[in-house]
């Protein structure tokens, strides 16, 4: 059995997502202030490791790697609401991209699933 | 806490220190001069132990495997020993053949090409004076122009800059090390994409050099070229640049000067300039001072530009160092 982030097209769509989810973050007012003081070359890359993980493709973090990495954002007032903006933006990227909605579903899903972690708690 | 093995030296690093502070504090000198991760003058080769990725950041993939890293952004988990590098960035003599005062607070300067030296327009290189490394970009095509263009901005307190603006005569020797960057034309078999090349200042060096040899290069595509400075009289080499167009139907130049208020706004121009050209097909040259590279470059990715399409270079200065 192929994993989501197979049957997605693999690196190559992430390449093709990581453009249009960061300018859609970027261009929102709710979020686009978590990005404001890092580099937009390195923002690249971690919006591709965090695509690669949505997608359910092979990646490292840990809970706690997110916990870690998304910590200074909770003390700058991360909370659910942001994650669910980073999901709606996800699903807008890959509707655009023509994925199917049960596809959608499931990047939700494992989006979701660590939402804990990301929030630390 | 990690210990940094150095020549003859041992230094275990302090919470939250970089091997190059740490190695400065034990009294070793280590070429330098942004401190931010940007200029890759602080290149040191771990022959021990593993740099943290963080200080891999930017460096070519054949350089991170064989252990380079960049010791202004290394603090490593456990000990590392480390070594100067030998011969990935060369080093060659080169001595000035002509200077130019471009503009008051420009010096032009045009270096000898020492033989096996190759580099493309728009990368830069490392000028070493007295110890002291700074880098500078490279606004010519030493193979066809025989000689090396940089443009030096006066930086008020600035060490080199101030040296190589009253120092500097023809004829003066200094060392050369590069060339390095990713700033430069590649073209593609059609060549008419669009170029955008945006920056302040001494920011016009690559970008010149960029058109300089995108044009010998026959690009067909339009290539706009904004020039942004705080006075009129900043935007210096005007007369070539209108030259330049006048030259060639498709490069088109615009002198953008804060003094001139709203006419003069480069973000404004930047949006111009997606109304006329396809932002998802140019490719975007930005360079000069850090704080309006960085916001240019989120503005043109916002208006369309591909991020994989925008090549940047910061021109970013050290903070003054802290009297220890
Ligand atoms: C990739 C790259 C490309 C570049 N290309 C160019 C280029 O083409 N043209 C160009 O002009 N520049 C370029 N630069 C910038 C250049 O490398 C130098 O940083 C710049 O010339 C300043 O060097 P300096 O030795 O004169 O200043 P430094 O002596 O390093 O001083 C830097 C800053 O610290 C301040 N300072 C220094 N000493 C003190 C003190 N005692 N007290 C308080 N403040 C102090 C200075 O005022 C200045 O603001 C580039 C930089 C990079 C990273
Ligand atoms: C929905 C679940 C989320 C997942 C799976 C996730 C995943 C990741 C990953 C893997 C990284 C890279 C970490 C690294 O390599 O350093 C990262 C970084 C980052 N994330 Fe998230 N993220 C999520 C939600 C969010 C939300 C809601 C925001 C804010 C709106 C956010 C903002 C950031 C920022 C700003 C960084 C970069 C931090 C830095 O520069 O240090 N993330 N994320
Ligand atoms: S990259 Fe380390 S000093 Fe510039």
């Amino acid at each position: 059995m192929s994993t989501l982030f197979e049957t997605l097209g693999g690196s190559a769509a992430i390449d093709a997502a990581v453009d249009i989810f960061y300018r859609k973050m970027l261009a929102d007012d709710r979020v686009a202030h978590f990005f404001d003081d890092t580099d937009m070359d390195r923002q690249i890359a971690k919006q591709k490791a965090f695509l690669t993980m949505a997608f359910g493709g092979p990646n490292n973090y840990t809970g706690k790697d997110l916990r870690e990495g998304h910590r200074h954002l909770v003390a700058r007032g991360l909370n659910d609401t942001h994650v669910d903006v980073v999901i709606e933006h996800l699903g807008a990227t890959l509707r655009e991209l023509g994925v199917g909605e049960d596809q959608i579903a499931q990047v939700a899903a494992i989006a979701n699933s660590v939402r804990d972690d990301v929030l630390d708690r | 806490m990690s210990v940094v093995r150095f020549q003859d030296c041992e230094v275990e690093l302090r919470p939250d220190e970089t091997v190059l502070s740490g190695l400065e504090r034990a009294g070793r000198k280590i070429p330098n001069s942004c401190r931010a991760g940007v200029c890759q003058s602080c290149l040191l080769q771990a022959v021990e132990g593993e740099p943290p990725a963080q200080s891999q950041r930017g460096l070519k993939p054949a350089l991170a495997l064989q252990g380079y890293f960049l010791a202004c952004q290394c603090k490593p988990q456990g000990d590392l020993a480390v070594a100067l590098p030998s011969s990935v960035i060369p080093s060659y003599s080169t001595k000035v053949l002509e200077r130019e005062c471009a503009a008051d607070d420009v010096v032009v300067l045009r270096l000898s090409v020492p033989s096996e030296f190759a580099c493309r327009p728009g990368q830069y290189v490392h000028l070493e004076i007295d110890g002291l490394v700074r880098s500078y970009s490279v606004a010519s095509l030493p193979e066809r122009d025989g000689h090396i263009e940089l443009h030096v901005r006066r930086v008020p307190g600035g060490r080199v800059s101030n040296w190589l603006h009253d120092a500097a005569e023809v004829g003066t020797e200094c060392i050369l090390r590069g060339p390095l960057g990713s700033c430069f034309y590649v073209p593609d078999e059609a060549r008419e994409f669009p170029i955008l090349l945006a920056g302040t200042s001494t920011g016009l060096a690559p970008l010149i050099g960029v058109a300089r040899d995108a044009l010998a290069q026959g690009h067909r595509g339009p290539l706009t070229l904004l020039h942004g400075a705080r006075e009129r009289a900043g935007l210096y080499f005007a007369e070539e640049l209108r030259k330049l167009a006048d030259t060639y139907d498709n490069f088109h130049y615009l002198q953008l000067a804060h003094e001139d208020g709203e006419a003069g706004n480069i973000e404004a121009a930047l949006k111009q300039h997606f109304r006329k050209h396809e932002a998802g097909k140019t490719r975007v040259f930005l360079c000069g001072a850090p704080d309006l590279v960085k916001r240019m470059k989120t503005q043109v990715f916002l208006l369309g530009a591909a991020s994989s399409n925008i090549h940047s270079d910061p021109f970013v200065m050290a903070p003054p160092a802290i009297a220890a």
